[in-house]
């Protein structure tokens, strides 16, 4: 190390050496790329194509035609398998929103270790694997499993096990099953920015609880209550595990046809023409959601 | 004022409703559980009998453990390839204002509102005509579509708990933008990385459509395993897997949480 | 007074032979000296969308001086600084240090220490560690960076506390760490962004001196940015007071006080009395006559014409409280108000008679030592009288 004295400011030269300035250069005109670009290009190439690809299928063979719309709208059996998503959609629906309401409407009032109780009892299953939660309802809903055991042997409600299982019962349960965590969580998520002093107030005023709840809370949550049916009502439409193990075959959704076509059938056109309904359909209904929660922030405001 | 409160009953109607959809909620995980440690094969419940021999058949038994090891394999380079890619975007929407933000946040939240039939079925066919179909890069790239979104979602939120002007001291005081973020912001929001991570690997572990259109023999993963064996019977063997899955989301639970504990005590400094 | 000071020992160009970076030491028990750079800025301008934040600013600050950069809120100050700093591209204009244009260069290369308001302490990191991130991003070796990080805390009078993390400091403590970290490296400039607003009244005084004698020692340049006129005037050797991001004067502190360039500075810096009037005749001192027909002698020092139309100021503790019928008195009045501040004692007067010469202001106050004096309660009258020396003119064009 060389001591040197100098008599007069002795600092660095601020703009750095070459190399100093080159990296600086660098990085302010191929930083911000670098951060965005690869999350971008893989969306792109592994998103947006094939998604893109499976809509361009759905009019391609190989030149540009309509015939697998055509045949869609024509036969009667597609219409038939869209009408049975949708009917099991809206059952499941709305069974899905009365459960979820009144554990929502806990979640907001309870106290701290209740609601962490509570949390773990959604959160598990929630994280659980789709197929276990199948499995599992298999379990519990086959002739010789614990619901039927119980109606019959504990209880001696019924004389014969009753049919829970493949057939549209099953599904249902099992599609509420899977929508209640996300349903609660969402309209959790949305109940929470209610003010509750609103309701002790109307009960300060007279209101008894029941009336109180009704007139206060009840409307004041119907924004988020609307938001949320419509976001599991659009994911109820794309399930394609739940109703295979669980359902008959009367209980074919959308879903599950487009995968027979591609995976059995092997008639990609046709499959894709399906899937471009489903995204059609979903993407109208996503519409609709992103519409009511932008209203509900705004009325919350 | 001692008048009988009429409307006692009414209180406790919701927590009736709730307990009631809780236990709709937990109980067909907790019958799983005993199935797996039942004696005989047939399904009943109550089981009768105990034993671990379903536990040893899912141990002992080749395409199980082949199908094991691919997904945890899977579900680590799913973790860091979805953290990566998310840390990234992350960054990008937390520091940059640019006219395609909203259509950007949009693009990387769609994979989790397709439904995911239709994100499977187009990787199935795009993989084909690229040689992808059945392989392992395949794999990990169909899972990590699903899962970075939430990995943008989650280290985006511990971004924001970390102030900015932090970053700006340090680069005030000599360092450049990537050593001030290495040195300053990323320990701040290392919690939320190490979620990210965690549940990355957890989804890519569960996730069962996806899987079934592009694995193929040599890369079957569990889920798919598990797909295959259920649909034609219900051996118990699969409620031993079912048991071990469930107690891996709640490790994972767990962990997340305690995590969770980590990121805000960061957070509430760095504020 | 010559002090022989090792520079920052470092090797003549900025990198060895073999590429790497110079090991720098400090092997002088002396208190490190940083020689400090001068710093020129040249027609600063800064706009956000249509408000100018930054109007055409040009000031020199020479090595090792404290300037203070002093104005209300939105007056542009903090923009200068972070300018200066590089943290904010200033739409025209330059700024060097030293003889280098840095304008261009982005703020981590421009060797400065900054303390910042909210300190910006790094929470997951000790007091040591903090202090030492400017020398470790410098490549210092461990045994460097172990001696500076322990001299500067003995600066900062926080030796003992290097284990310690921010979250378990006082406020007092947290800028002191701040401080010593902007420091360590012997950076030639200081800018220092209101470091001492979130602390309260005594803490703020016992601060001011040390950050004083610190920058005295290690002899780098400060930027310093207030609004609290005590502070400036206190600490500064020269202040830049702005408003609406031009800049109404720039002096020392006592020049500044006592002959304010514009009647913001006037009100700014202390309070001050404005008396309106017309120059009258120019002799030995200039006369000027009020609208209510009072002859006032006022200081020389500026240029002025018969026939202008002035605004004066006068502070209060120059005018002196009189018996009414003192010769002394240039004006009669009565007491409206009557504070009493412990060492001083506070009155404003309601003159007597006609329009009042005041502009902008129906009494005249005055301030006076108490020095066991007892209070003039209000409605007592009084004359008020001041040396013609003390009513100055305010250089400022009048409408």
């Amino acid at each position: 190390m060389i001591l040197v004295r100098k008599p007069g400011p002795t600092f660095r030269d601020h703009a750095g050496d070459v190399r100093e300035q080159t990296f600086d250069r660098l990085l302010t005109r191929f930083g911000p790329v670098a951060l965005w670009l690869p999350g971008v290009a893989f969306m792109v190439a592994f998103f947006l194509l094939p998604v893109g690809w499976i809509v361009a299928q759905s009019v391609l063979d190989p030149g540009f035609t309509l015939k697998f719309y055509e045949r869609l709208a024509a036969a009667p059996e597609y219409a038939l398998v869209l009408w049975i998503s949708i009917k099991i959609g809206l059952i499941s629906t709305l069974f899905t929103m009365l459960a979820a309401y009144p554990v929502a409407y806990l979640l907001v009032i309870a106290q701290p270790t209740a609601r962490a109780i509570m949390m773990a009892c959604i959160l598990l299953p929630f994280w659980t694997n789709i197929l276990v939660r199948c499995y599992a309802w298999m379990l519990v809903l086959q002739t010789k499993g614990l619901v039927n055991t119980a109606l019959v042997d504990w209880f001696g409600v019924v004389g014969s096990p009753l049919p829970l299982l493949f057939n549209l019962t099953g599904v249902i349960i099992g599609m509420v099953h899977y929508l209640l965590p996300i349903a609660i969580l969402t309209l959790y998520a949305g109940l929470k920015t209610i003010d509750l002093r609103l309701v002790r107030a109307a009960q300060g005023l007279g209101a008894n609880p029941v009336r109180a709840f009704l007139a206060v809370f009840l409307p004041l949550s119907l924004p988020t209550l609307r938001a949320t049916t419509m976001l599991v009502f659009v994911l109820s439409l794309g399930f394609y595990v739940t109703p295979a193990l669980l359902g008959g075959r009367t209980e074919i959704t959308v879903a599950m046809l487009v995968s027979t076509y591609f995976s059995d059938v092997l008639n990609w056109g046709f499959g894709a023409a399906l899937a471009v309904l489903l995204l059609a359909v979903t993407l109208v209904g996503l519409t609709i959601y992103f519409a009511l929660e932008r209203n509900r922030t705004r009325v919350a405001a | 004022m001692s008048r009988g409160d009429p409307f006692a009953a009414t209180r406790w109607v919701p927590w009736v409703l709730g307990a009631l959809v809780l236990v709709f909620l937990a109980l067909p995980l907790f019958v799983v559980i005993p199935t797996a440690f039942s004696a005989s094969s047939l399904l009943r419940f109550p089981p009768r009998g105990w034993s671990l021999r379903w536990f040893h058949e899912y141990f002992a038994s080749d395409p199980w453990m082949r199908a094991t090891l691919v997904s945890v394999k899977a579900g680590i380079a799913v973790s860091l390839l979805s953290t990566l890619l998310g840390l990234g975007l992350a960054i990008t929407f937390d520091r940059f204002t640019f006219r395609g933000r909203n259509i950007l946040r949009a693009l990387v939240m769609a994979p989790l509102m397709v439904p995911v039939v239709i994100i499977g079925v187009g990787l199935y066919v795009v993989f084909l005509r690229v040689g992808l179909n059945g392989s392992f890069l395949g794999l990990v790239i169909g899972h990590t579509v699903v899962t970075f979104p939430y990995a943008t979602v989650v280290i985006g939120a511990s971004l924001a708990e970390v102030d900015k002007r932090l970053e700006q001291a340090a680069i005030g005081l000599g360092a450049n933008p990537v050593r001030a973020f290495s040195e300053v912001t990323l320990p701040l929001i290392a919690p939320g990385i190490a979620i990210s991570a965690l549940f990355g690997f957890l989804v890519s572990f569960d996730e069962v459509v996806i899987a079934i259109f592009v694995t193929g023999p040599q890369t079957a993963t569990l889920p798919r395993q598990i797909w295959d064996g259920i649909r034609f019977d219900l051996n118990p063997t699969i409620a031993a897997v079912a048991t071990l899955l469930i107690a891996l989301s709640a490790v994972v639970l767990l962990l997340g949480e305690v995590l969770r504990r980590a990121l805000r005590r960061t957070g509430d400094a760095a504020a | 007074m010559s002090v022989t000071t090792f520079d920052r020992v470092t090797i003549e160009q900025d990198h060895m032979p073999d590429g790497s970076k110079p090991v720098t030491a400090n092997t002088s028990p002396t208190p490190e000296r940083s020689p400090g750079a001068a710093i020129t800025l040249s027609t600063l301008s800064k706009r956000y969308g249509a408000s100018v934040a930054v109007d055409n600013v040009s000031f020199a600050v020479t090595a090792g001086e404290f300037v203070s950069l002093l104005g209300p809120s939105g007056s542009g100050k903090t923009t200068i600084l972070m300018m200066v700093a590089g943290f904010v591209k200033a739409d025209r204009g330059n700024v060097a240090l030293g003889q280098a244009d840095i304008t261009r260069v982005p703020p981590y290369r421009r060797n400065i220490g900054m303390v910042h308001q909210s300190y910006a302490l790094f929470p997951h990191m000790t007091v040591e560690r903090n202090v030492a991130f400017p020398l470790r991003m410098r490549g210092f070796s461990r045994d460097a960076i172990a001696q500076r990080v322990a001299h500067a805390l003995a600066l900062v009078q926080l030796r003992g506390y290097e284990t310690r993390l921010p979250a378990q400091l006082s406020g007092g403590q947290q800028q002191r760490v701040a401080l010593a970290r902007a420091l360590v490296f012997a950076p030639p400039l200081l800018l220092m962004d209101e470091p001492l607003g979130a602390l309260d009244k005594k803490l703020r005084v016992e601060l001011q001196s040390e950050i004083k004698r610190i920058q005295r020692e290690i002899g780098s340049t400060m930027l310093y940015v207030t609004h609290d006129q005590e502070e400036a005037l206190s600490m500064s050797d020269r202040i830049v007071v702005m408003n609406h991001g031009r800049i109404e004067q720039v002096d020392t502190p006592s020049r500044m006080y006592e002959r304010p360039n514009t009647r913001f500075v006037a009100d700014f810096l202390g309070t001050s009395n404005f008396i309106v009037a017309k120059v009258e005749a120019i002799g030995d001192t200039v006369l000027v006559r009020t609208e209510s027909g009072l002859l006032l002698k006022a200081a020389q020092g500026v240029t002025v014409r018969v026939g202008d139309r002035l605004t004066l100021s006068l502070r209060p503790e120059r005018v002196r409280v009189l018996a009414p019928e003192s010769s002394h008195a240039l004006a009669r009045g009565t007491v409206a108000e009557a504070a009493f501040f412990g060492n001083t004692q506070r009155y404003a007067i309601r003159l007597a008679g006609g329009e009042t010469p005041l502009a902008g202001g129906e009494t005249l106050i005055a301030t006076r030592p108490s020095l066991g004096e007892p209070m003039l309660p209000p409605g007592t009258t009084v004359g008020v009288g001041w040396e013609g020396a003390d009513l100055w003119i305010i250089p400022e064009p009048q409408p």
